[in-house]
């Protein structure tokens, strides 16, 4: 009798085909975004991802290499049968025959990756394609593939020559929890001669930074976002980068950069903001490093442990106030006295963060600091075992166990959050969100977010203030009867708008846990649950950068193009929407 | 406000309190361009310890070249200065490429040196699809010559870089010498790629980007081995050097002088179908009794017979759909599949694999020759086995017996990393426990060279029988379908050793490489070839040699392992000193170094 195993299907195709009896037909042509013209060698996929009573899914295939007995083994395959491959001739056409009725996902893919990987029903380059119905028909679609962009040139040294070895970042712009962020899409190098170039980059809207890293650096790891992918991949180092330098009477100096961006700007918003359109290729991109040097400073001090009042070995953090695409924590251990170092520091605002594990137990200590001129000596830090929140969840009033919420730090980008239940232990004074989730995986739909309190007071867009004296208790309260938005998106023709995006923006509250989104079907129907008692804004658009529509500046701007409408407890809203033009961020 | 700054104090070194005596040194010294006496400012210089592996001050020079290193703890340390336009250059280097030397601070000690800063050059060029576009993300490799015991061209890797996306690469600020360039397929399935890097270690990243996977995206479409008229064809990039060579044997070697530069250096990586098409191959694992396997197993291939990771061959173990016998532990959308009867297929590319097994504790492993037809293939799992044997020490009395067999250990391992160990008994007797089925090489670990035991430095593995019969080199095969026979490793107590000087005319060579070969070409076992660094007094001692034939030899400055390159040995044979070593014979030697022309 054969084992059984728990596997999860994963999307990673390498089978190879064999023909089985179907009779859908699906017949493409592959061009690119822009000039419209075909392109030739485009790797087309066709997956069966939902298979009918009377044409099941077959069975998968896995992946060679070692597994260890009792792992979680993941297919990498869907029976072939059930996946088709083709690639796109020189007028770009590309045909499947011989398919089986039930719902497919076609994607079209680059193998010279100089176009953004495509899938059938997108409605921007960036966005999600969607599962289609094939039935016995033939099919007719077209997929726009956008090509991919680069941007080169020099940056020069604060010296005025060409500055090798030096890392340069595509940062695009995105949102984070409502605020402006960057999003490091790809990091290079310059050569020896100065040079960078940064390529397979999707359109969008970009910073490019440069961040001086000093001679001793050897390794460089090349940071990129596979195209298709949507977060950047933001880095975070441990060791500062100095650079070392003789001055007009050979005194040594240290120093450190901070990232300038192009031409030569240390605050990304003053930047030149590139609007990178499709299969751009923008040279002469110079950035001058000289705004960014400035002299490396040193914090010294001691962690003492607040319950003994002797001074302790720990590991220090310190956090700049201010993260980019790539920031810089120098963290270091104290030495068996309790005394830290930590150099490479540059003036502004950092968080200090100091941390002994000894066993189960943490102590944990966070301080701000500012930075002036010169180096700070004598810092003392005093780790505690920290506050301990008190609270509760309920449900209806009723307490339940069912949840656990985090604390997320709103000053520090990169400092450590707190997650648990009730008591929440080691919690450090500062300001949070406070973000619940259900501990299932699977939660009720229904179920909204009534209300954070904080010492009986409404926790305004769930922030809360902890202070050391702080004694009072978190109450996380939830409903179950939360109301449902429901309705159908139609264009400006009175066509069901397939595959668009329906966002409820709360009118008087920034919570995040408010703002709902939700996809249309092939019928341009959607049904949002668990929405919160409230008044919203309602939006339908082709196409959004995800994040966006929490950001207050540009909520603002299409406040007067929303639909208000207003949820009341169990109640179930029904609404026709008008698909709005796209808005390119 | 002018800011005075001395150079940066050595503060990891103050914490031992009894150092505190011993008056620290400084260090002056100046960096010129090398061969010349033209200064090279605004370079970083780092005094390391004595490994290279640790930084421990830094500093910059100046307009005249000069810097300084104050309050050295006296020890030994490196120093690597690092300038733009130049290649990592060392203190101590006696040849543009060569490697640096250690320098000894004593106590009160004002050191002053020149550091000679090797002009970097610079190879750079293209690498395309057979039609001539770019690859993008191309993994470039670059090697120094190296050779392995075996005598056989194993190239060091000294840096890596990828191509952009029009396929061009730039290596720079390399020392000169004679380089291998290759490439292989586009690198975007993995993250974090290291660019640069010589052989010197540094400020490297300690957070690694997260794993750039398909996750929360699309899935990738990519094209499978497709299969047309009964062929199966691989859709994978093979490996080239430059140019146009499959392996570093036939690979042309690049000059690169000092401060050069060599373009044009083009790669052109083409699929693997171009050389031929690959053949099917079906398989069923089979447990200890017989039956074909149930449930869950690992199956891999690799090449043979060197076991690495192979790309020109797959397989995969085919499976079938089945019913959750607990639908409450499924996620809901998920499937579960089992594996059907241990069948599993594959393709490859004709050439020799290994095709291994493991389900649990058993495993099992075949070796199969690819040729142009089909193969059906069996892979039979069986229960690790045990490898026992015994230790017979010649010539040792009562005492020195139990001292020697105290500890010891007898290993056996395989390439590339599988090691067991079975520690030896006082009667001598050892077992090896939990062996999978391979190809082995027996040792014995304290006995290959390592001459800080003074009970041990007359010991030497005289012989290796199994059955009886004398192992050819140590070697063993373990299929773990019967048990294999006992060994018996006998040591003898009278290893040889050598001790001697290296001089150039009168003068004792500072940091000389000494290196004692057997007679004859390689491949050398390990414990049969020995090499040593002299210091100042340029003294030398080699302990625990097995009798036998020699030859001895000292370069001045020599690159890692040139010596297993028989080549490069024929222009140093008849400047070797021979010796005949027998049983516990104590050998001096005067040993007159090779100089750097």
């Amino acid at each position: 009798m054969p084992t059984a195993l728990i596997l999860i299907l994963t999307s990673i195709l390498t089978a190879s085909p064999r023909i089985q009896t179907g009779s859908g037909s699906v017949e493409g042509v592959v061009v690119a975004v822009g000039t419209n013209s075909p392109v030739a060698g485009v790797n087309v996929e066709m997956r069966r991802i939902e298979g009918t009573a009377a044409a099941p899914l077959g069975p998968l295939v896995f992946a060679s290499g070692y597994t260890s007995p009792g792992a979680i083994v993941t297919p990498n395959s869907p029976n072939p049968g059930d996946v088709f491959y083709a690639q796109t001739k020189d007028d770009g056409k590309f045909v499947f025959t011989n398919l089986k009725p039930g719902k497919y996902r076609l994607l079209a893919a680059d193998p010279l990756y100089a176009y953004l990987p495509a899938e059938y029903g997108q409605r921007s380059p960036r966005g999600p394609g969607y599962d289609f119905a094939l039935d016995t028909q033939q099919m007719r679609v077209r997929i726009e593939m956008a090509p991919l962009a680069s941007v080169s040139g020099r940056v020069i040294g604060a010296d005025g020559k060409p500055a090798p070895r030096v890392r340069v970042m595509a940062a695009e712009v995105g949102y984070q929890n409502g605020e402006r962020v960057l999003n490091q899409v790809q990091a290079m190098q310059t050569d020896d001669q100065g040079n960078y170039r940064l390529f397979m980059l999707p359109p969008g809207r970009y910073y490019i930074g440069a961040l001086a890293e000093g001679l001793q650096r050897r390794n460089f790891s090349v940071a990129y976002t596979q195209p298709g992918q949507f977060d950047g991949l933001n880095q975070t180092f441990a060791r500062a980068f100095v650079s070392y330098r003789t001055d007009g009477d050979g005194q040594l100096l240290e120093d450190v950069y901070e990232t300038v961006y192009h031409p030569g700007e240390t605050t990304p918003w003053s930047a030149r903001l590139l609007d990178l359109r499709p299969g751009i290729n923008l040279a002469g991109i110079d950035i001058s490093l000289s705004s960014g040097r400035r002299r490396a400073l040193r914090i010294r001090g001691t962690v003492i442990d607040g319950t003994t009042g002797q001074p302790t070995r720990a590991t220090l953090r310190a956090i700049p106030r201010i993260s980019g695409p790539t920031t810089v924590t120098p963290t270091v251990d104290t030495d068996p006295t309790g005394a830290f170092v930590i150099s490479g520091l540059m003036r502004g605002e950092y968080s200090i963060a100091a941390q002994v594990t000894s066993g189960a137990s943490r102590l944990t200590a966070i301080q701000s600091i500012t930075l002036a001129d010169n180096d700070v000596e004598g810092l003392r830090l005093v780790v505690n075992a920290g506050l301990s929140i008190p609270g509760r969840f309920t449900l209806d009033d009723r307490e339940t166990r069912d949840y656990r919420v985090t604390l997320v730090p709103r000053e520090t980008r990169a400092a450590v959050n707190v997650t648990g239940g009730f008591p929440l232990m080691a919690v450090q004074p500062g300001v949070y969100r406070v973000t619940p989730s259900p501990i299932a995986q699977q939660a009720n739909p229904d179920v909204y977010l009534r209300s954070i309190r904080f010492g009986g007071i409404e926790a305004a867009d769930g922030t809360i203030r902890i202070d050391n004296n702080t004694a009072a208790d978190l109450d996380v309260a939830f409903g179950s009867n939360g109301g449902v938005v429901e309705g159908r998106v139609s264009d400006s023709q009175r066509t069901p708008a397939a595959n668009a995006m329906v966002i409820l923006v709360p009118a008087g509250s920034t919570r995040p846990d408010l703002f709902k989104t939700a996809t249309t079907d092939a019928a341009g129907t959607f049904r949002i649950r668990g929405v919160a008692p409230a008044s919203y804004r309602v939006y339908a658009w082709p196409y959004l950068p995800r994040g966006m529509w929490q950001n207050t500046e540009f909520l603002r701007s299409v406040e007067s193009i929303g639909k208000s409408i207003t949820v009341n407890e169990g109640s179930s809203l029904n609404t026709e929407l008008t698909l709005l033009p796209e808005m390119y961020p | 406000m002018k800011l005075l700054r001395a150079a940066l104090l050595v503060t990891i070194l103050l914490s031992t309190a009894h150092a505190q005596t011993a008056a620290p040194g400084s260090i002056q010294g100046v960096l010129v361009k090398w061969g010349t006496t033209d200064p090279v400012d605004q370079a970083t210089i780092e005094l390391r310890d004595a490994l290279g592996a640790t930084s421990i001050a830094v500093t910059a020079s100046r307009t005249n070249g000069q810097f300084e290193f104050n309050n050295v703890v006296p020890g030994n340390y490196r120093i690597v200065a690092l300038g733009i336009g130049y290649a990592d250059s060392q203190y101590g280097q006696l040849r543009q490429n060569g490697s640096g030397r250690t320098i000894r601070i004593s106590q009160g000690d004002r050191v002053r040196l020149q550091i000679g800063m090797v002009p970097g050059g610079v190879i750079s060029g293209r690498v395309t699809d057979p039609n001539g576009r770019g690859l993008v993300y191309a993994n470039v490799q670059l090697f120094r010559l190296a050779y392995s015991p075996e005598g056989l061209l194993s190239p060091t890797l000294v840096q890596r870089t990828i191509t952009n996306d029009l396929g061009e690469y730039r290596l720079f600020w390399l020392p000169p010498g004679q380089y291998l360039v290759n490439s292989g397929p586009s690198t975007l399935s993995t993250v974090g790629i290291a660019i640069g890097g010589t052989n010197i270690p540094g400020n490297t990243d300690s957070t690694a980007p997260a794993t750039a996977g398909i996750g929360g995206g699309r899935p990738r479409a990519s094209a499978p081995p497709l299969r047309e008229d009964g062929v199966t064809r691989f859709n994978a990039d093979a490996t080239v050097y430059y140019a146009n060579a499959r392996d570093a044997r036939s690979a042309d070697v690049i000059e690169l002088r000092s401060g050069g530069e060599v373009a044009g250096i083009n790669l052109r990586v083409s699929p693997m179908d171009a050389a031929s098409p690959a053949v099917q191959l079906r398989g069923v694992v089979v447990d200890p009794a017989g039956a074909p396997v149930q449930g869950n197993y690992s199956l891999s291939i690799s090449s043979w017979p060197a076991p690495t990771p192979t790309t020109l061959a797959s397989v995969r173990p085919i499976t079938t759909r089945v019913a959750p016998l607990n639908p409450q532990s499924v996620a809901p959308g998920a499937q579960m599949y089992a594996n059907d009867n241990g069948k599993f297929d594959g393709a490859a590319l004709p050439g020799t694999y290994q095709i291994r097994a493991a389900q649990g504790t058993a495993s099992g492993r075949t070796v199969v020759d690819v040729g142009n037809r089909d193969l059906d293939v069996r892979v039979e799992l069986r229960p690790p086995v045990s490898v026992l044997g015994r230790v017979v020490v010649e010539g040792a009395d009562t005492a020195s017996l139990k001292t020697i067999l105290d500890g010891l250990l007898v290993g056996i391992r395989t390439i590339p990393a599988s090691q067991f160990f079975g520690s030896v008994g006082a009667d001598g007797q050892f077992k090896i426990d939990n062996v999978i089925p391979g190809d082995y090489q027996i040792f014995v670990p304290p006995l290959s060279g390592r001459t800080d035991i003074a009970s041990l430095q007359s010991a030497y593995v005289k012989s290796i029988r199994s059955g009886g019969v004398e192992l050819g080199g140590g070697r063993l095969t373990i299929e773990g379908k019967e048990p294999s026979p006992p060994l018996e490793i006998v040591i003898g107590m009278g290893a040889a050793s050598i001790d001697g000087r290296v001089n150039k005319g009168d003068v004792p060579t500072n940091q000389a490489t000494v290196v004692l070969l057997p007679d004859g070409p390689p491949p050398y076992r390990s414990d049969r070839y020995r090499t040593f660094t002299t210091d100042e007094s340029g003294r030398f001692q080699l302990k625990g040699i097995p009798p036998g034939g020699y030859r001895l030899f000292a370069w001045e400055d020599v690159d890692a392992g040139a010596w297993f390159n028989p080549q490069f040995l024929a222009n140093y044979e008849r400047g070797a000193r021979p010796l005949q070593l027998v049983e516990g014979q104590q050998v001096s030697v005067d040993l007159a170094v090779f100089p750097i022309n």
